[in-house]
C-alpha cells in the first residue's frame, strides 16, 4: 500500500488534465492506495458549487468529488493562499476540505511515497 | 529530500512558482526543456539563490544559452547531463514533476 498524493493546479474545463488526475485518484483509491489530494492555484475553482461543466463542453467530473469519502479519500487539502488570491471563502465551497497553509502542503508532499501533479 | 522537476517556462506556466511555494529545505530543483529559460530572468534567479539547482546541459545548448550561464551571479548552477540526472533522481527520496 502506497501513500499517493495527487496535486491539482490547473483550472477546470480549460484542459482535461484535472479530469485525468481525478480518474487516477479514484482508481488508486479503489486499489487500496492511501490517496490524498491537494487543490492549489486555479484548481481550487473545482471546489465551487453550481458548476455546469456541459456548458463548457466538458463531462461533469466535479460532482464525483462528493464521493471522495466513499473511496476512503479522507485527506483533501485546499491551498489557503490560492483561495485568498481568488477571493474564495471556505463556506462557499461545495465539499468540506481542509484549508492548508503552504507549509502543511509541503509536509504532505514530503510524507507521501509518490506525488503526481495534474 | 525531493527533486522538483520543472519543464515549462514561467512565461506561460506557474509550475516553478508553485514549486517554490511548497519546496522544503534540503530539496533541489532540476530545470529541463523550456524551464531552462529561467536563466534569463534576474528576479527568478534571486528566488532560486538558496536552492541547489540542476540544469540539463543539452537543453541549454540546444537554445544557444550556454554563454548566458557565465553571466549569472550569486547562484550556483549545476550543468548536468542525462546520466547525472538519473543519478540525482536516485539520490533524492522522490521526484515531483510539476
Amino acid at each position: 500500500m502506497k501513500k499517493v498524493c495527487i496535486v491539482f493546479r490547473h483550472s477546470p474545463y480549460g484542459t482535461t488534465t484535472t479530469r485525468e488526475g481525478i480518474d487516477f485518484a479514484l482508481l488508486s483509491a479503489s486499489f487500496e492506495q492511501q490517496v490524498s489530494l491537494v487543490f492549489c492555484d486555479e484548481a481550487v475553482l473545482h471546489l465551487l458549487p453550481n458548476q455546469q461543466a456541459t456548458l463548457a463542453g466538458s463531462k461533469d467530473y466535479v460532482s464525483v468529488f462528493k464521493a471522495f469519502d466513499l473511496y476512503e479519500i479522507d485527506t483533501v487539502l485546499a491551498c489557503k493562499q490560492s483561495l485568498e488570491t481568488l477571493g474564495i471563502n471556505q463556506h462557499e465551497l461545495a465539499i468540506d476540505v481542509q484549508i492548508a497553509e503552504a507549509v502543511a502542503i509541503s509536509a504532505a508532499l514530503a510524507d507521501a511515497d509518490e506525488v503526481l501533479v495534474f | 529530500m525531493i527533486l522538483h522537476h520543472i519543464q515549462t517556462s514561467t512565461s506561460h506556466d506557474n509550475a516553478l512558482r508553485l514549486c517554490l511555494r511548497y519546496i522544503s529545505p534540503g530539496d533541489s530543483i532540476i530545470l529541463t526543456a523550456d524551464a531552462v529559460n529561467v536563466l534569463l530572468y534576474p528576479d527568478l534567479i534571486i528566488l532560486l539563490a538558496a536552492i541547489p539547482i540542476y540544469i540539463l546541459k543539452d537543453d541549454v545548448e540546444a537554445r544557444g544559452l550556454r554563454s548566458k550561464l557565465t553571466t549569472i551571479r550569486n547562484i550556483e548552477i549545476n550543468l548536468i547531463d542525462e546520466h547525472e540526472f538519473v543519478y540525482q533522481t536516485l539520490r533524492h527520496n522522490k521526484v515531483i514533476t510539476w
